[in-house]
């Protein structure tokens, strides 16, 4: 257990290291590094973001099975999914805002929205769910937070300030909370599709990349977050949590068998996106040029 | 009964479109370009004069000749089409800016607020044109030469305003935006035709106010040999070409 932690930590402290080179690099020669340019302006950075966001969304959906649905075999994994699901948008807003030509102007997107765009709602709808997610992730530490906080010593402190000076109370305060919880969730479970949706409306309407101009999309972006996100939270039950695998044995199949479902939909998906122009056995416009780009540019 | 016959030269007719149409109020204007493909040699003199006009830099190209090699041999041609920015009525660039940094103006010339924009880049992945290009804060003479060279630094007057970017200085706009063609809205408020089309040395281009049914440009777009680009994508763009 002790030495898992110490590995997960040198781990930790060695990526942070090259986030601060790589941060520092950023903010001294902006965006001149990146390796992208005018003709692929998304690159890596998007990728990552999406990736994350996509993290986000599966994540908690799979947290709503327990909180909003009432599927008590995933109660092992329920709180922890929510943390992934904010580590996670937090991670992956970094990612964009890093971004950005001009970091500093973020704010715009909150002052002088452009509401035809899909990407100034899906600012919007992120910073709704990160302070729902910031809510339900307390309500659901709370207790444990006001038990730890009886300890003394710097460790009790901290837990004091975490449980905003609330106490343990009683079986029905917990009640309360679990209640508050599932009210939250299920506001959470129509944004989470909406943002990630949205996520997917971003590219579904660029008429000038063919690859991305399609209905399905958000669709596909859906199963997609769902996918990782269940594929994230197995691993995380069967791997992190310490003995998880022979401890929560029962949940791990049955996320998995979840995984696989979704993963066949996925390949349904891409074969729906894909057979129009297999049948037609003639490269849709603007494709042939973007595998090159893909799996050739520097960088790729 | 002698019939008149038009001797003037195309510039100094495009010229006096220009200043009849900057007799009328903006929104009644509509600026939109014609090129004679027909015409069109591949010089790339086009290209150089924005370079020049606008001092952009590497990677940042506002106006482009595209050049396509086509046929088998024996029957081989090339092809050059110049590529400016559309100015779409219906620019797709426009619609995804999600700060309303760029905007379509009532004279049809889609323009961007440098203080604005925050570099998210959407709108280049929105053209169907490739029509606008990212401002990464490269110069040509940077890591090239010991110091970087004065026409590097030079400003641009783009909209009208002095617009300086200096290495170091990354997060001075236009440095960190999204940039594109603007017609030379800074020379045609003075007065003065765009720099790729007074430079254009086979007299391919023609600029003017499409709403003025005496102008070059509107009576050239009538041509019947006249296509626009994509058009099937409903963006409904200003510039017209003549096969």
């Amino acid at each position: 257990m002790r030495k898992r932690l110490w590995l997960i930590l040198a781990v930790g402290v060695i990526a942070l290291a090259f986030g601060v080179v790589g941060m520092m690099d950023r903010l001294r020669f902006g965006l001149l590094h990146v390796g992208y340019g005018t003709p692929i302006p998304w690159a890596l950075w998007v990728v990552f973001y999406i990736y994350f966001i996509g993290l986000s969304a599966g994540a908690f959906l799979i947290s709503s099975l327990v909180y909003v649905f009432g599927f008590k075999q995933y109660e092992a994994i329920g709180r922890i999914a929510v943390f992934t699901a904010l580590v996670s948008l937090i991670t992956a807003l970094l990612f964009i805002w890093v971004d950005l030509g001009h970091m500093e102007r973020f704010t715009e997107v909150f002052t002088r929205p452009g509401f035809h765009s899909p990407l100034a709602w899906i600012v919007w709808l992120y910073t709704a769910y990160f302070f729902l997610l910031v809510a339900e992730a307390w309500f659901l530490m709370r207790r444990s937070f006001a038990r730890g906080a009886r300890q003394g010593g710097l460790k009790g402190g901290l837990y004091r300030i975490l449980a905003l000076g609330t106490q343990e109370g009683t079986p029905a305060d917990e009640a309360r909370d679990m209640r508050i919880v599932r009210v939250l969730g299920s506001i959470g479970v129509p944004l989470a599709i909406a943002f990630h949706g949205g996520t997917g409306t971003v590219f579904a309407v660029t008429i000038a990349r063919a690859y991305w101009y399609s209905g399905l999309f958000p669709l596909l972006f859906l199963v997609s977050a769902l996918a990782s996100g269940g594929a994230l939270l197995t691993a995380v039950a069967a791997f992190i949590i310490p003995n998880g695998y022979q401890r929560h044995r029962e949940l791990v199949i049955s996320l998995g068998r979840l995984l696989l479902i979704l993963l066949l939909v996925e390949v349904l998906k891409r074969c729906c996106i894909d057979a129009p122009d297999a049948w037609r056995q003639i490269e849709a416009w603007g494709k042939p040029c973007v595998e090159p780009a893909i799996f050739a540019a520097p960088y790729s | 009964m002698p019939v008149e016959v038009e001797t003037k030269s195309m510039t100094i007719r495009m010229l006096e479109d220009l200043h009849r149409a900057l007799q009328k109020p903006l929104e009644e204007r509509r600026w939109g370009m014609v090129i004679d493909l027909r015409k069109c040699v591949g010089c790339n003199a086009c290209t150089v004069a924005c370079k020049a006009e606008n001092n952009t830099p590497p990677g940042v190209a506002y106006h482009v000749v595209i050049e396509e090699e086509i046929g088998q041999y024996p029957n081989v041609a090339r092809r050059f089409l110049p590529r400016p920015c559309m100015q779409c009525e219906h620019p797709p660039c426009v619609k995804v800016c999600p700060v309303n940094a760029t905007y379509r103006r009532p004279d049809g010339i889609v323009v961007i607020d440098y203080d604005v924009c925050i570099g998210c880049r959407y709108c280049l992945t929105a053209c169907p044109y490739g029509a606008r290009s990212f401002d990464f804060g490269d110069f040509y003479t940077a890591g090239h030469t010991p110091e970087v060279a004065a026409y590097d630094t030079n400003p641009s007057f783009e909209y009208g305003r002095l617009h300086q970017r200096l290495p170091g200085r990354l997060n001075q706009s236009p440095i960190g935006n999204a940039r594109k063609c603007t017609f030379c809205i800074h020379r045609l408020e003075k007065g003065m035709l765009p720099a790729c089309i007074t430079t254009c040395l086979g007299g391919a281009r023609i600029f003017g106010d499409l709403n003025d049914p005496k102008s070059l440009a509107a009576q050239m777009a009538a041509s019947p040999r006249v296509v626009r680009l994509k058009e099937e994508l409903g963006t409904e763009p200003s510039v017209y070409y003549l096969l």
